[in-house]
């Protein structure tokens, strides 16, 4: 067991008078797929906008292999290591697929302004190892045929595809995925899981917000299960399988409903 | 004592007209969230019209008026339907607030083919001499003025706050969509917005008329003053507006009698912008949050420029050099040199502009500024201080970088359409500046600009000029089409999309806007002090805020956002007029118009239309041949 590349310590947040999230505090370990889940309103999302610092925290703070990244602007964070998708969509729509995806290459873009303004240095033999790159993603997405298409253009669950190419174009050691199975239907879900596994082969840590246990309880090694803005129970899935809060909590509701 | 009595008096009726603008730009925004950049068009407007009722068709005054308010409110109700209604929810509102700005110089052109530039004015209402009050003297138009503010205010009040029509109209500036389901007729409430704002202009023209005189170009002054005031008020905040354009007006004028009457524009300019900058929802707003996990999607098409076969891509420009290279060979003795290098001078300009405005997204209506701090830096450096033109062309970029990091770190707080409004208060500022201060000579402008010279050679002629002027635009074309297409591109169109979103990719989007706009201001200099070097003159209406809206035409009418689209613009609108003074004339009205239509209709503007008209005929043999689809041909292409 490798030790944990990102810690979340007591990360506290609330909004006017209701605290959206409270005393959230877990590690995720390095190569890991861990998976927070909990209902509507238990404070995921916004666990999520706290580690990428879309908004501060109340109290508490969040380590990247033991640095601190709280305080940090989002593109910050995003340099340094983890790379985030969004609930809703948010593919760039009036840019081509493939730039799209190779936008996501950011992180490791090196040619300076000047060298960029002459094309020449490192600009060619960047964009052709990123074009590269993109396509071979694309591909492996099932999306290079419609690499010249408009993003827009593309249905939701090909949408979702193209964000987690981008984020896999970043080289990004942790990717943060907020609800990747949301729109897909039943084959489509099982296409992801796969995905998310190969993603894991490659080395990488992924944390998943998901609403969809069959997938979460298949593929993660950890589980986070949020309520009401804290932490209930943490732990691997045939553990909090079992958690008496839990079923109460989360599983309890949804067997009554 | 009376004496500061009687200034306020003036300030308060001046006041009471912003107010009436202020209100009207607060309707409109409330209900539709369109900034109506073409208010101020209606006072002039319903002020012309007014006048010419009165005396050329001898109607009774308030015959006129009741003709003025029905002709000018019809004409805001047919426009609404006919052109904004279809455009809203399908252009952006930056898009929007362009869109207005084109019909105040459509109104601006209309309003010269019908009226001519004289200016025009009438007869106090009522008895000539001013009524005396102790010290205080009131001309009797100042009743007519106060009277209209006061009853105008009072029934827009009770009207919006007491019955249910205004109720409905608030319902649709709360949540215009909660609104529609609540059964309420949005569109017919923008519709009656609009004309609800055009009556306040009439009124407001008609009852100033007679203590001032009003001419076509008027019409942005009151779109200015109008936009000061709300802004200061609070924008859609209805008391803030009154009281923003009282005070706006009270304020101007004091400043204006015991500082500096050039320079009350300038100052509150600068409290403009200042209030833009650190409290964009005005002293009397209040501001709202929005959700930042949720992407702020501009509404509307977005134009996605097709792409150019890199082997054609370079054929052209090979052939575009070679004729650029003989074209003073080709012309010679035509005389049309010189507007080809004004063409090639604004060409610098837009190359500029369309990065930052077309690609990086951050609209500029103020880029004339830095023409006009590259033209007056190195135009008074070499009339007073002699200095060699490329020192001083020099010393105009540092000043234009210095205030590019300004302006760049502005919109870092402002977004979208308050960096709009900025944007059009900086070049507002430079041009009131060059008008108010000595050592630009003021409107007269600075005579005695020397020839560009470089190393004992002096570009005196034509030819000498065009090669330094086109060479220019070669290098900047070069450069900023390599960083359209470099990743640096790719990352500031995202930006432009969207702006959370790209600092989740790690963007630093601070430092792209700021390199973006020093970009487009080092390129706008530059052609500001050749433009000053070609004329041997420069005045600051050669680099106000018209040509800032013009150097925006050209980048909408060329193509916004595809690189080489722009220059097509630049032509069309600076070298047929500079040709032909025929069309000069009908420059405005043409001008105006090609704004709102290509907004409006073609978002490609003519070359993403003309690109398109092609790669639509060859697009399905690219997609059958998937050439597309293999990456190692397009790398191949790339190395070669």
């Amino acid at each position: 067991m490798k030790g944990p590349v990102l810690r979340v310590e007591s990360l506290s947040k609330a909004f006017g008078g209701v605290q959206a999230v409270q005393e959230v505090t877990f590690s995720v370990a390095a190569g890991s797929i861990c998976a927070v889940i909990g209902p509507n309103g238990a404070g995921k999302s916004t666990l999520f906008n706290l580690l990428t610092n879309l908004y501060p925290p109340d109290r508490g703070a969040v380590f990247l292999r033991g640095q601190r990244i709280t305080g940090l602007r989002p593109w910050q964070v995003a340099q340094l290591g983890i790379f985030r998708t969004f609930q809703t969509s948010r593919v760039f729509p009036h840019m081509t697929v493939l730039d799209n995806v190779m936008v996501g290459a950011h992180r490791w873009s090196r040619a300076g302004l000047i060298e960029q303004m002459l094309g020449m240095g490192r600009t060619r033999s960047e964009e052709a190892a990123m074009r590269a790159r993109a396509f071979a993603l694309l591909e492996v997405f099932g999306l290079s045929h419609r690499a010249r298409d408009p993003a827009e253009v593309l249905p939701l669950a090909g949408q979702k595809y193209l964000e987690l190419a981008r984020a896999l174009m970043s080289e990004a050691e942790v990717l943060l995925l907020d609800e990747p199975a949301a729109g897909m239907n039943d084959a489509e879900t099982l296409e992801l899981a796969q995905f998310l596994r190969a993603v894991q082969e490659t080395g990488r840590t992924v944390v998943v917000v998901e609403h969809n246990l069959s997938l979460v309880m298949g593929i993660a090694q950890q589980v986070v299960v949020m309520d009401a803005g804290r932490v209930i129970a943490d732990g691997v899935p045939e553990a909090v399988q079992r958690d008496p809060t839990v079923i109460a909590a989360y599983f309890g509701k949804a067997g009554r409903a | 004592m009376w004496e500061a009595g009687n200034v306020a008096l003036t300030g308060l009726v001046t006041g009471g007209i912003y107010a009436l603008l202020a209100v009207g730009f607060t309707l409109v925004f409330s209900v539709s969230g369109i900034l109506n950049l073409a208010q101020g068009s209606f006072v002039t407007l319903g002020a012309l019209v007014f006048y010419s009722l009165v005396t050329q068709a001898h109607w009774s005054l308030p015959l006129a008026l009741l003709g003025a308010l029905g002709i000018l409110t019809a004409w805001a109700a047919v426009m609404e339907w006919l052109v904004i209604r279809p455009a809203l929810g399908q252009i952006s509102y930056t898009n929007l607030l362009m869109l207005m700005g084109g019909f105040l110089i459509l109104y601006e052109g209309g309003a010269f083919l019908l009226w001519g530039s004289n200016p025009y004015t009438l007869p106090p209402f009522t008895g000539a001499q001013p009524v005396a009050v102790g010290g205080l003297k009131v001309p009797t138009q100042a009743f007519w003025v106060l009277g209209t503010v006061l009853v105008v205010v009072v029934g827009l009040w009770y009207g919006l706050s007491r019955t249910t029509f205004g109720k409905a109209m608030r319902a649709c500036s709360e949540n215009p969509m909660a609104a529609e389901l609540m059964g309420i007729p949005v569109p017919r409430m923008v519709l009656v917005s609009f004309s609800l704002a055009a009556a306040l202009g009439v009124l407001a023209g008609a009852v100033i008329l007679p203590l001032t005189s009003l001419d076509f170009g008027t019409m942005a002054d009151y779109t200015n003053q109008g936009l000061i005031a709300v802004t200061v008020g609070g924008i859609g905040n209805f008391f803030g507006s009154v009281v923003g354009g009282v005070t706006l007006g009270v304020v101007e004028q004091f400043l204006s009698v015991y500082v500096s009457s050039l320079l009350s524009t300038a100052l509150s300019l600068v409290v403009l912008l200042l209030i833009l900058i650190f409290r964009p929802e005005g002293i009397l707003g209040t501001v709202r949050g929005s959700r930042l996990d949720v992407a702020e999607r501009g509404i509307g098409r977005g134009f996605l420029a097709p792409a150019i076969d890199p082997r054609i891509g370079r054929g052209a420009a090979l052939v575009a050099l070679v004729g650029l290279a003989l074209l003073p060979h080709w012309l010679q003795g035509t005389g049309l040199l010189r507007a080809v290098n004004i063409t090639g001078i604004f060409c610098l300009a837009v190359i500029g502009l369309d990065l930052l405005t077309g690609i990086a997204g951050q609209v500029s209506l103020g880029q004339a500024g830095f023409m006009a701090i590259g033209g007056y830096t190195a135009g008074i450096l070499a009339v007073r201080a002699h200095v060699a033109p490329w020192a001083g062309t020099l010393a105009g970029v540092a000043l234009s970088v210095a205030v590019a990091l300004l302006l760049g770190l502005a919109s870092v707080r402002v977004r979208g359409m308050y960096l709009a409004i900025s944007t059009l208060a900086f070049g507002i500022l430079v041009e009131s500046l060059g008008n108010g201060l000595s050592i630009t000579n003021g409107p007269a402008g600075l005579l005695g600009i020397p020839n560009f010279s470089l190393g004992g050679y002096v570009f005196a002629s034509e030819t000498a000029l065009y090669y330094l002027i086109w060479g220019l635009v070669v290098v900047a074309l070069f450069a900023a089409l390599n960083l359209i297409r470099s990743h640096r591109g790719r990352a500031l169109r995202a930006m432009h999309i969207d702006q959370a979103g790209a600092e989740a990719l790690g963007v630093n989007t601070v430092r792209y806007k700021i390199q973006a706009f020093v970009f487009s201001a080092v390129l706008a200099s530059i052609a500001g002090s050749l433009y000053a070097f070609s004329f041997q003159y420069l005045s600051p209406a050669m680099v106000g805020s018209q040509t800032s809206l013009d150097l925006m035409t050209m980048l909408v009418v060329g193509g916004i956002g595809t690189g080489v689209g722009p220059l097509l613009g630049v032509v069309l609108l600076t070298f047929l007029p500079q040709v032909s003074q025929s069309l000069a004339s009908f420059k405005l009205l043409a001008e105006g118009l090609m704004l709102v239509v290509f907004l409006r209709y073609l978002p490609g503007g003519l070359w993403g239309t003309v690109l398109q008209g092609v790669s639509a005929a060859s697009w399905r043999w690219w997609r059958a041949s998937r050439a597309w689809t293999d990456p190692t041909r397009l790398d191949k292409e790339a190395d070669a």
